[in-house]
C-alpha cells in the first residue's frame, strides 16, 4: 500500500539553537495504525508540527499523499493531516464545546449546514455530544482531551496524529480513548501515535517508528518492542508482557508475546 | 467564579432576556453614554429609575443588583468621598477644620448617579446576556476581531491560569513554605516575585502552543461566519425605546429652558 507519510532526512533547529532533528526519516503507509516511540526530547513534538505544515521542512522533505509539503499547500495539508496536542487546554479555547469543534470546518470555509452536520458526527463519535453546550473549563480532563480530537475530527482529515494522547487519562478514559482511535482506524483512517507509553504502543499500533535524538532509530511491526537493541539504546523499557516471558526462557518460544491476547494463546497452548 | 459569565440569572423568559443580544449591546451601551453626559439629578434620578423599572420587567432579583452596584464603592467611592471637600464654594457642613462646599457636595452626587446609571445599565445587559451571545453580538457588530479573541482568551484562560498558581502554591506549602507576615516579608516578596515570573513564562509558551493548535486547525486569522438572524419588530422597538428614552433625558436636560417656551 502506499506511503500517506513519508519524511526524508529532516532537519530542525529552534531560535535558541536547541537541535530537535538531526536526519530523520520515516515512512508510514495508508490506513495503519502507527505509534511514534521516543523518550523525553526525542524530537516527536517537533516532527509531528511538520506533519501538519505547522513547521516547514528547512532541510529534508516531508511528503503527504505524495505532495511536498511547503508555504503553498499548508492549507491543504491541514485538513489531510489533523493534529491533537497534548495539552487539551492548548487546543480547545473556544467558549462552548460545540464553538470549539466548529473551529476547523469554519476556517476551511464550509456552508454552516455542513458545519453544523460534521460537528454533530465528530461529537457523536467521542460521545462528547451531551456536553455540547458546556463551557470547556467545565469539563474533566479526558472530556477536554475528547472535545480536542473532536475537533480535529470535525475537519475529516485522512491522518489523525495524536501527540502523546494516553498522559494523565485514568484507566477508564486510556481505554475509551483506544477505542475511539480503533474506531476511527475501522473507517479508514490512518492513525498516528507519538507517545513513550511502550504498553500502548505493543497493544495497539501496527507499525512502531523509535525515534531517539532527532534520528530514527527502527521502523517496523511491532515484534520492534522485543528487541533488545532497539529498546535499550532508544532509552525505553520492553512492554509488561514482554518482560514476563523473558523471564521464562524455558518456554523456549520462538517470538515473545507482546500483547495480552497474545501471551493469553501461548498460556493456553502450553497448559492443554 | 465565572458561574456568572456563562448563565444569566433570573427568569428566561421575561423581556430583557428575549431581546436580541445585538439590540440590548445598542440600545444599553447608547444608554450609557447618554447618561454619562446627563449634568442634573432629577434626570439622573429619572434614568436610574427606567433602569429599575426595565430590572422589574425582567425580574432580576434585586439583590443580583444591589451586589454589582456596590462595585461601584471602591472606584467611585473614594472620589465621592474627596469632591465635597476639594471643591471650593460656599460650605454646607464642617467635619474637624474641613469644609464641605455645597458645589461640591452637588458634583459628587451627580458623579454616582451617573456611575449608579452607568453600572445598572451594564448590569442589566450581562445579567441578562449569555456570554457566547454577548461576543456573538460583538462580533455582529463589527467590533474588531482582535479585542472578541482578547476577551474570550482572557476568559477561557483566567482558569487555567488560576489553576497552575494555586498548584504551584500547594507546591510550595508541600515543601514547608510558609507565609511571611506580609509582602515587606523579604523571602515571602522574593518567592511571590518568581511565582509571578514563572506564571508570566508559562503563559507565554502556552499562548505559543494555543497558536500553534489554531494553526493546526486552519486559522488564518478570519473572521468566523455565523448564523444570521434578521431582527425582530419587537427586539427594534424594545431597543429604541431605551435609547429614545435616554436621549430624550439628554435633549430635555440640553434645552431645559427652550423647550417649555417652544410648547407654547
Amino acid at each position: 500500500m502506499a506511503n500517506v507519510i513519508e519524511v526524508e532526512n529532516l532537519y530542525f533547529e529552534y531560535k535558541d539553537g536547541t537541535r530537535a532533528l538531526c536526519g530523520l526519516n520515516l515512512a508510514v503507509e495508508e490506513g495503519v495504525k502507527a505509534a511514534l516511540l521516543g523518550p523525553n526530547g526525542a524530537g516527536k513534538s517537533t516532527l509531528l508540527m511538520h506533519l501538519n505544515g505547522i513547521h516547514l521542512a528547512r532541510k529534508g522533505k516531508v511528503r503527504v499523499m505524495e505532495q511536498e509539503v511547503t508555504a503553498k499547500n499548508e492549507k491543504w495539508v491541514r485538513t489531510v493531516v489533523g493534529l491533537v496536542f497534548q495539552d487539551p487546554d492548548d487546543q480547545v479555547f473556544s467558549s462552548t464545546v460545540w464553538e470549539d469543534v466548529a473551529f476547523g470546518p469554519t476556517n476551511m470555509g464550509l456552508a454552516l449546514s455542513e458545519i453544523t452536520d460534521r460537528v454533530e458526527k465528530a461529537l457523536k463519535a467521542v460521545r462528547m455530544l451531551d456536553y455540547k453546550d458546556k463551557p470547556p473549563y467545565h469539563l474533566s480532563y479526558g472530556q477536554k482531551k475528547r472535545v480536542a480530537i473532536a475537533g480535529v475530527l470535525a475537519m475529516s482529515p485522512q491522518v489523525i496524529v495524536l501527540d502523546e494522547p494516553a498522559a494523565y487519562l485514568d484507566p477508564q478514559g486510556k481505554m475509551e480513548l483506544v477505542e475511539i482511535l480503533d474506531e476511527l482506524n475501522r473507517k479508514g483512517n490512518t492513525v498516528i501515535v507519538a507517545t513513550h507509553d511502550v504498553d500502548l504502543a505493543a497493544e495497539w499500533a501496527e507499525q512502531v517508528v523509535v525515534i531517539k535524538n532527532g534520528r530514527t532509530l527502527a521502523q517496523g511491526g511491532a515484534s520492534l518492542l522485543a528487541e533488545e537493541s532497539v529498546i535499550v539504546e532508544a532509552g525505553l523499557c520492553f512492554p509488561v508482557v514482554a518482560r514476563i516471558f523473558q523471564q521464562l526462557p524455558e518456554l523456549d518460544l520462538t517470538h515473545t508475546p507482546l500483547t495480552v491476547a497474545e501471551a493469553v494463546a501461548v498460556i493456553r497452548e502450553r497448559i492443554k | 467564579m465565572l458561574e456568572s459569565l456563562f448563565y444569566c440569572r433570573g427568569n428566561m423568559d421575561s423581556l430583557l432576556y428575549r431581546l436580541d443580544p445585538r439590540v440590548k449591546v445598542v440600545s444599553l451601551v447608547g444608554f450609557v453614554a447618554f447618561t454619562s453626559a446627563l449634568g442634573t439629578w432629577p434626570a439622573l434620578l429619572s434614568g436610574l429609575v427606567f433602569l429599575l423599572l426595565l430590572a422589574g420587567i425582567s425580574r432580576i432579583s434585586a439583590f443580583y443588583l444591589v451586589k454589582r452596584l456596590a462595585w461601584i464603592l471602591p472606584f467611585g467611592g473614594i472620589l465621592v468621598i474627596i469632591l465635597p471637600f476639594a471643591v471650593p464654594g460656599e460650605p454646607l457642613f464642617k467635619i474637624f477644620s474641613l469644609n464641605a462646599s455645597i458645589e461640591g457636595t452637588g458634583q459628587a452626587v451627580v458623579l454616582t448617579m451617573r456611575l449608579l446609571n452607568a453600572v445598572a445599565a451594564l448590569s442589566l445587559l450581562t445579567a441578562t446576556t449569555g456570554f457566547k451571545d454577548l461576543m456573538m453580538a460583538f462580533r455582529a457588530l463589527r467590533v474588531p476581531q482582535i479585542f472578541v479573541l482578547l476577551i474570550e482568551f482572557t476568559v477561557r484562560y483566567i482558569s487555567v491560569l488560576t489553576d497552575e498558581a494555586r498548584r504551584m502554591q500547594i507546591a510550595r506549602k508541600a515543601r514547608g513554605f510558609e507565609k511571611g507576615r506580609s509582602l515587606l516579608h523579604r523571602c515571602t516578596f522574593q518567592v511571590a516575585g518568581k511565582l509571578i515570573g514563572i506564571l508570566f513564562i508559562r503563559s507565554f509558551e502556552r499562548s505559543e502552543r494555543v497558536y500553534n493548535a489554531m494553526l493546526a486547525r486552519g486559522y488564518a486569522g478570519g473572521v468566523r461566519v455565523d448564523g444570521d438572524p434578521r431582527l425582530g419588530r419587537e427586539d427594534l422597538c424594545w431597543g429604541a425605546v431605551i435609547l429614545v428614552f435616554a436621549a430624550g433625558l439628554w435633549l430635555i436636560e440640553f434645552g431645559g429652558v427652550q423647550w417649555p417656551m417652544l410648547l407654547k
